[in-house]
């Protein structure tokens, strides 16, 4: 997808590199603020923030319990997340970042993930809901199974293989002949299977094939038939197969057929219609399984099925009593999840109304509490339950005591209080929850208005050698939020400043900046190269953009004092993402289509003297139009423009808020033709280009692209029929047969 | 969600949009997508064509170094009705093992076998203008190991149609059954969507306009006059 960002230059320019899917809720900007105030996925930091992904505030949890941890990841592997070079694309510095970002490049869990399988490995425990998931994975243990069989003859064997993975063609084109399927094992090979394991072999994979079909009742009876029988595999794996069968079996009894009034047909599937003495019989088979083979083959997968059960039944007691047990045996042999999977699964699965429950378990409790720590939740915690939560916490006191904090903080506004609990409890250890104390600390600081005191603290803080990944620029966010509430945003850019970011000083460039500032940090030796053209390019487009046509003049001269570009290197999706300053170069080419222009700075010097000069307005429309053309992605758009846009402008600091560092009206190419259009004393083959480029703005499909108000149809007409009456033997007037 | 409400902001942030805007109602559409734990809304029941995620493709880690992996997504298995069924792959790269192709095919017959009319499938794929070309290579090869009585359909982005290489646009057209081309970015429709319409006109396959639930859409006269236009899928969203 597309990150657009619309202003009345270059109005419909868009950034349109490697876009993150839909699906991963990326159409964000990210709050450049270290204390948030909205749910945003693209803006998580690395402390436990009520506004985090839930997701985010686990894996911080999951580290200071020394299950994972956190380590630049290369980039290596296909997708935006995983490369750094896009994340600028979107806005993105290292904090605050995206959700994703941080579990697929940063997060690194300390246990191995299984690495067998061509395909990842399929949660049917997850409530999938479908038999289809284990058909490669039952094939190979069929067929392993057959192998070690040697009581069973070759030819027998052989069989018993290829009718297993012919499984899937043999159903289907069953399906697509419509035969029925129910008989055919009998029909075709009962003759042939003599000996008494092979037999067991086949009337296993009758049972296999009622399964795959849904006939969930018949594969039960199948599979039961084989529990005692003396084949080991066959016995100990129908024996957990009928777990799995009664498990399905209660899953698609939620499926109802409904009908429309008018004849027509639909499935619906609620966990409501689902049949509960189905329910009770699979956990009961589960446990029978588990009983029996409490190390059995297949016991990590029955367990993992009472997940499953007990998230269809919304016992949610019994389901945290599950992950309690899961988190507290990663290493059992009965354990069916890693550390990366207990953490996606644990968020999508939390129960966030069933607080009696989660009081089982501290790590969801956690991130439950956070949860409801957000502004306007429907179900905000109160001190008096939090505090009655203690002893859930046994064993975890610096995360309750950081909850406790962070409750007098984000819900009562009550930054003393905060500092107050704090101290109760210094922190002295690297991890993240006693970081999050660290950062709660200063922004309670803060708070209070010790603006003085906080920046001391920060700075503090950024001189300390911090071990942690994220840590050190979620501090230096900190400070530059501390600079900037006291309109000393340029301390950032002084020598030796402790914001040594490159993401952040370049978001603090485009958001804060001022032309003074943007023309020292242009001329400062110990600027880096890229800061340098940077800044260049940013201020002589704010002057140009913004009408401040002296100034661009006046500080073109700029160009000449830049050292050489670093060497550009275009990435594989995206080309060179770093400002080019020698779009302020334009020659003047021409449109093929337009007037003939000189050089841009001639624009400028004919438009400082006369800011209402047609030719030059004019030209500054080519100047636009040719480079909305040729730049088909335009990346130099003053970030966070949408952001100051929205009425929910945070109120918390954060950059990109507040007067515009450098102020004026965006120009627009629709009014600029109008302009030309209002002065009597345009020469009148400027004016039959002024029309015709305000009819063309609303080619071809009558929307407008000229950053200016539409106007009806009916003015269009009225330019259109201007233009073929008053210049009608122009070259404009000629070329231009339609209006829109 | 979030969602109604971002809208209700946006509609109230930008007062140039105009008055005839209207927000995107499931309940006056017949195509969707359906993700998985969307809950059972009433607009299902008149679904004409039901776009149903079922994996995700990108790249892991592993011990063993890098591997393509698909990861099962979206509504289990099941009869739909009577409404005509796409399976939906988002993929966020495009080394694809031959397997995974042999496992779309089979997921696609699996689907009848449940009873349903199954039309084809769809690629979920964000890729800048600059890589269509490369995009294109790798659907006429899926698109070879696919049945052909299997529809190939693909997502697609506003501003190919603005940006988008003629020539690559014009060899999609040969190699995919229809684009459909997304309004909307996360949960919610991008802001200046009607700058990019224009350039609908330079698809030459048939196409569909995507809208998200609850976004915004206001349906341009000469869209029901392009030849190609066949039609919205809405992108089925739960309510908070």
């Amino acid at each position: 997808m597309l990150v657009v960002i619309a202003t009345g230059f270059f109005a419909a320019s868009a950034r349109a590199c490697g876009c993150p899917p839909a699906y991963s809720y990326c159409y964000c900007h990210p709050t450049w603020s270290v204390e948030q105030h909205a749910v945003n996925s693209c803006s998580n930091v690395p402390y436990l923030s009520p506004y985090n992904d839930t997701g985010v505030n686990l894996r911080l949890l999951l580290l200071d319990e020394g299950l994972a941890k956190l380590e630049i990841q290369p980039d290596e592997l296909d997708g935006w997340v995983n490369n750094p070079w896009e994340w600028e694309e979107y806005q993105y510095g290292q904090v605050p970042f995206h959700a994703r970002v941080f579990l697929k490049q940063y997060f690194r869990s300390l246990d191995t993930d299984d690495d067998e399988g061509g395909q990842y490995p399929p949660s049917y425990e997850s409530a999938e809901g479908t038999p289809w998931i284990t058909l490669d994975t039952g094939q190979v243990a069929f067929e392993k199974a057959l192998e070690a069989a040697v009581e069973v003859p070759v030819e027998e064997r052989d069989l018993l293989i290829r009718t297993r993975r012919d499984l899937w063609q043999t159903l289907f084109t069953l399906h697509e002949r419509g035969e029925s399927t129910s008989e055919i094992l009998d029909k075709t090979f009962v003759r042939r299977i003599a000996s008494p394991a092979g037999t067991h072999f086949l009337a296993y994979l009758q049972a296999v094939f009622a399964f795959y079909t849904e006939r969930y009742s018949e594969a039960k009876a199948l599979f039961t038939a084989l529990q005692e029988c003396e084949q080991p595999w066959v016995r100990e794996t129908a024996h957990y197969m009928i777990s799995r069968t009664a498990l399905l079996h209660a899953e698609w009894s939620g499926n109802r057929i409904q009908q429309n009034n008018d004849g027509s047909s639909y499935t619906l599937w609620t966990k409501a219609s689902i049949d509960t003495t189905l329910l009770g019989e699979a956990v009961q088979a589960i446990r029978g399984y588990l009983q029996r083979y409490p190390s059995g083959r297949y016991a990590a997968s029955a367990r993992g099925f009472f997940r499953c059960c007990y998230s269809l039944a919304e016992d949610y007691p019994a389901l945290i009593e599950e992950y309690r047990w899961q988190f507290e045996h990663l290493d059992s042999a009965q354990s069916n999840l890693t550390v990366s999977r207990f953490a996606e699964e644990v968020p999508i699965t939390l129960p966030t109304h069933a607080q009696a429950a989660l009081l089982r378990f501290w790590l969801p409790l956690a991130c439950n509490d956070l949860y409801r720590m957000r502004r306007h939740s429907d179900n905000a915690l109160s001190l008096n339950e939090l505090q009655a939560q203690r002893p859930a916490f046994i064993g975890h006191e610096e995360v309750f005591e950081y909850l406790l904090a962070a409750h007098h903080y984000f819900i009562r506004r009550a930054p003393g209080q905060t500092l107050t609990v704090l101290n109760r409890n210094e922190q002295r250890s690297t991890g993240y929850t006693a970081f999050s104390s660290r950062v709660l600390r200063g922004l309670a600081l803060e708070a209070t208005g010790e603006h003085r005191a906080a920046r001391r603290y920060w700075e503090k803080l950024l001189k300390e050698a911090s071990s942690q990944l994220l840590q050190s620029e979620t501090l230096q966010l900190a400070l530059a939020l501390n600079y900037k509430q006291s309109g000393e945003v340029g301390k950032a850019f002084d020598a030796g400043s402790p914001i040594v970011d490159p993401y952040l000083r370049n978001a603090l460039l485009h958001f804060e900046v001022t032309a003074p500032l943007l023309r020292k940090i242009a001329i400062t030796q110990h600027s880096s190269v890229q800061e340098r053209h940077r800044a260049v390019f940013l201020l002589l487009y704010g002057h140009l953009i913004k009408g401040k046509y002296k100034a661009f003049v006046r500080d073109h001269a700029l160009l000449g004092t830049l050292p050489a570009p670093p060497e550009r290197s275009p990435n594989k999706w995206c080309g060179d993402r770093s400002p080019d300053v020698t779009l302020f170069s334009w020659s003047g080419e021409d449109l093929k289509d337009g007037l003939r222009c000189p050089s841009i700075v001639k624009i400028a010097t004919i438009l400082a003297a006369d800011p209402q000069n047609p030719y030059g307005l004019l030209c500054l429309g080519d100047f636009v139009l040719f480079n909305e053309r040729e730049h088909d992605v335009i990346w130099f758009e003053p970030w966070g423009i949408e952001d100051k846009r929205r009425p929910s402008s945070a109120p918390v600091p954060r950059l990109g808020v507040g007067p515009d560092p450098i102020p004026g009206k965006v120009f627009s190419r629709g009014e600029a033709y109008k302009a030309v259009l209002a002065r009597s004393d345009a020469p009148p083959d400027l004016q039959a280009y002024a029309l015709h480029r305000l009819v063309k703005c609303y080619a071809p499909a009558g929307i407008n692209h000229c950053g200016d108000r539409d106007v009806p149809r009916a003015v269009r007409k009225a330019w259109f029929t201007a233009l073929k009456t008053e210049h009608g033997r122009t070259v404009w007037a000629k070329s231009l047969p339609y209006y829109w | 969600m979030q969602l109604s409400l971002t809208v209700l902001l946006l509609s109230a942030m930008f007062p140039l949009l105009p008055c005839y805007a209207t927000v995107v109602d499931a309940e006056a559409h017949t195509s969707f997508w359906l993700w998985g734990g969307v809950e059972p809304q009433p607009a299902l029941r008149r679904a004409e064509h039901l776009y149903v995620l079922q994996g995700y493709v990108h790249q892991e880690r592993r011990a063993r170094g890098i591997r393509t992996v698909v990861e099962t997504q979206g509504p289990a298995v099941r009869h739909m009705g009577e409404c005509k069924v796409w399976l939906v792959y988002r993929t966020e790269t495009l080394e694809w093992s031959p397997e995974i192709a042999t496992g779309i095919v089979r997921r696609l017959g699996i689907w009848r076998m449940a009873g349903n009319e199954v039309v084809g499938f769809q690629v979920d794929h964000d890729v800048s203008t600059r890589l269509l070309p490369a995009y294109v290579e790798f659907l006429r090869r899926l698109r070879a190991q696919v049945p052909r009585s299997y529809r190939l359909s693909i997502t697609g982005l506003l501003d190919w149609s603005n940006h988008g290489e003629v020539q690559a646009l014009a060899e999609l057209a040969t190699v995919v059954d229809e684009v459909v081309v997304q309004t909307y970015q996360g949960s919610a429709t991008i802001p200046n969507y009607r700058s990019y319409l224009a350039g609908l006109k330079r698809l030459t396959c048939p196409y569909k306009i995507g809208l998200i639930q609850h976004g915004e859409w206001t349906e341009p006269a000469e869209l029901l006059r392009n030849p190609w236009f066949r039609g919205y899928v809405v992108f089925l969203m739960n309510r908070k």
